[in-house]
């Protein structure tokens, strides 16, 4: 495990006798993936998103994607403007760009966020156990308890009001303090699934063999949790990591959706549709083309995502 | 057995406990709003002192949490309202609690409700959300259960792969995208065309009689809205256990027996499948609740859900904090009733 990074790139030549250690972890994973049609797939529609979120605003710009216009009010799709305009005539095409980087943006940081605590807290409590377990065990199954959108909207509602107006530098573009308080509240709302999973396999790996080593040979908690146990739980980490971009897209169009997300003038997949919330019936096109782009964005994270689970699962070695 | 359910009760207590607290805090942390909604631009210092003593505001947190589940109506303050006949003496008002506490049922005003008690809010609006969540999976259980089984049968024919694959899309939707396309389709396009449409808004028509063909009619489109994500989880879900018991021995022992294929299906392989579905579904029965605030909302369907994002828009402090209890309250008692269910269903499962 440790050295699956260092041989990265290293070709296995199948005809030499030493072949049998040749295929680090790695290269075995990235092998099967790639065999994997509908993750190769999502793979190319997931690079195809993200090209049109970047390479996209460098023909559009911020200043037009915020820019109202009385005459465009509820466009129609056309030449000018394939993906029609909303409410206030703001281009919709402009804002998928701008507002896909902040959807983007907010489901990986925000798993980001929550790898790190649910990894954390899953390590802890299986590594030590008694109290400390059974604490952050009950704690987990009350958050657990309150579902994942209710508690989003109640912690969301007590930010807005703060977060509102101000904002924040970011890669080179000011963004809104409502995003970063979106971010924030998904990251730590979304890691309790993923401790329960890391603690119990560490709740195993413990017991086995190359523990009881390390800690003979005089290794400390940490280094037995971060150097030996980690390392082993990773493939679930990964694959938890992957899914759980998707599920934090959704969620954010969700709470964009329902007003308590992120705010206007920044744009969002779900705050865009949000303005056709109302007028369904008459303006398909403000919800349309925001909601086809988290669709392929959610699918094609799905799709990379278990054919992660599939390329490390050891029981299906070939 | 008894042993098992009293010792899992104990368990639920304080989890319980946990919740209440965690659920007081994130409301204390919304702030004030009962004064800045309540009060108008005349109200006098003595006013302000009388009102937030009647919330208790300025008592320690912990005590305010107290008040809050058991009441403070036999607790008598003094009120310090401050000097008003200017004699510089503080007048001081004794008064006394009018609350009973969350714990002896009183929830408290509803503020985004006109001021209607919150017990009386939730009385109203509870028995729609249960009609929409019970139609929802009613339907969801049907389908899927149906579809699950069938492509377990199935295994990797076209038809297999297309109910995968219908799954896998669904996944990647959000529910109100699902709800949007399907008022596109079934009330626009189908208007457009001439052809019988379904309501979209509200639970009867503006109109209309409040007649049982007029909610129906409005059911349809947020039940399947609601209906669709669960169902294809749950026939994954289905499709995999069932393709696990088809494969054990007791089934093959069955056929080799020479019980009719269906016998076998439907008495052996399914009987026994049943068992972790209905755990499944038992478990999710409380986040219907949930899952139902983005549905009702596109539907402006007048439940838990709507009346949920309405306390939220005006920090309806008393019905948010009701609402997000009896979820989390439904939660662990369903957890409950599933694991005992589970417990006296499965023979082989005993706690001792």
């Amino acid at each position: 495990m440790a050295t699956a990074s260092a041989e990265q790139g290293s070709v296995v030549q199948l005809n030499e006798p030493v072949s049998m250690k040749a295929e680090t972890l790695l290269q075995m994973t990235l092998r099967r993936f790639f065999k994997h049609r509908m993750a190769v797939i999502g793979l190319i529609m997931l690079t195809g998103v993200v090209l049109y979120v970047t390479v996209g605003a460098a023909f559009l710009s911020e200043d037009y994607a915020n820019d109202t216009s009385v005459l465009h009010r509820w466009g129609e799709p056309d030449s000018e403007r394939p993906f029609g305009s909303d409410n206030v005539g703001r281009d919709i095409m402009a804002r998928t760009i701008w507002g896909g980087q902040i959807s983007l943006m907010i489901g990986i940081i925000s798993v980001t966020i929550s790898i790190v605590l649910g990894t954390l807290v899953g390590l802890v409590a299986g590594y030590f156990g008694g109290w400390v377990d059974s604490l952050l065990m009950r704690l987990v199954e009350a958050l657990l308890a309150i579902p994942t959108l209710v508690l989003l909207l109640v912690l969301s509602r007590v930010l807005i009001d703060t977060a509102a107006g101000e904002t924040v530098p970011f890669l080179g573009r000011e963004i809104g303090l409502s995003i970063v308080s979106v971010i924030v509240i998904i990251g730590f709302t979304s890691w309790m699934g993923l401790s329960r999973i890391v603690r119990s396999m560490v709740l195993t790996i413990k017991e086995q063999e190359f523990v009881s080593a390390a800690r003979a040979l005089g290794a400390g908690n940490i280094r037995i949790i971060f150097q030996h146990i980690l390392p082993n739980c990773l493939a679930p980490i990964i694959v938890a990591a992957t899914l759980g971009v998707g599920t934090a897209i959704i969620v954010e169009a969700a709470l964009s959706f329902l007003g308590f997300g992120v705010q206007p003038p920044d744009a969002s997949w779900g705050n865009i549709i949000n303005l056709a919330r109302n007028d369904v019936e008459d303006y398909w096109w403000v919800w349309f083309f925001p909601g086809a782009f988290i669709v392929i964005t959610v699918l094609s994270i799905n799709f990379i995502g278990d054919g992660l689970r599939d390329a490390l699962d050891p029981r299906s070695i070939k | 057995m008894t042993q098992y359910i009293i010792r899992r009760i104990l368990q639920a207590i304080p989890l319980l406990i946990l919740i209440t607290i965690f659920v007081f805090f994130l409301i204390k942390a919304a702030g004030d709003p009962q004064l800045e909604s309540t009060f108008n631009p005349n109200a006098t210092e003595r006013d302000i002192a009388l009102e937030r003593a009647r919330f208790g505001l300025d008592d320690p947190l912990p005590i305010q949490f107290m008040i809050w589940l058991i009441g403070d109506d036999w607790y008598t303050r003094e009120i310090n309202v401050g000097d008003n006949d200017d004699d510089g003496e503080d007048e001081i008002i004794e008064r006394s609690g009018t609350r009973e506490g969350i714990l002896r049922g009183d929830l408290g005003i509803a503020l985004s409700q006109d001021g209607k008690l919150v017990s009386t809010v939730i009385g109203e609006k509870l028995p729609n959300t249960l009609l929409l969540g019970s139609a929802s999976l009613t339907l969801t259980i049907i389908v899927s259960f149906t579809l699950g089984i069938f492509a377990a049968l199935n295994q990797y024919t076209i038809a297999d792969n297309m109910i995968t694959g219908f799954a896998f899309f669904t996944f990647s939707v959000p529910v109100f995208l699902i709800a949007l396309i399907l008022v596109q389709i079934f009330a626009v396009q189908f208007f457009r065309w001439g052809l019988p449409h379904l309501p979209v808004q509200g639970m009867y028509d503006a109109r209309g009689d409040g007649s049982f063909d007029e909610v129906l009619r409005h059911l349809i489109l947020p039940t399947l809205s609601l209906s669709l994500i669960s169902i294809a989880s749950y026939s994954r879900y289905i499709r995999s256990t069932m393709l696990e018991v088809i494969n054990t021995d007791y089934v093959r022992t069955a056929r080799s027996k020479g019980l009719a294929e269906r016998r076998v299906l439907y008495l052996h392989a399914l009987k026994n499948a049943s068992l972790p579905i209905v755990t499944l579904i038992g478990l999710n029965i409380p986040f219907i609740l949930s899952g139902a605030v983005i549905t009702e909302t596109v539907f402006q369907w007048p439940g838990m859900g709507t009346t949920f994002i309405r306390a939220l828009n005006e920090l309806d402090q008393a019905t948010i904090s009701a609402i997000v209890l009896m979820i989390a309250v439904a939660v662990v008692v369903f957890q409950l009733l599933t694991d005992i269910v589970y417990a006296m269903l499965d023979p082989r499962i005993r706690y001792s």
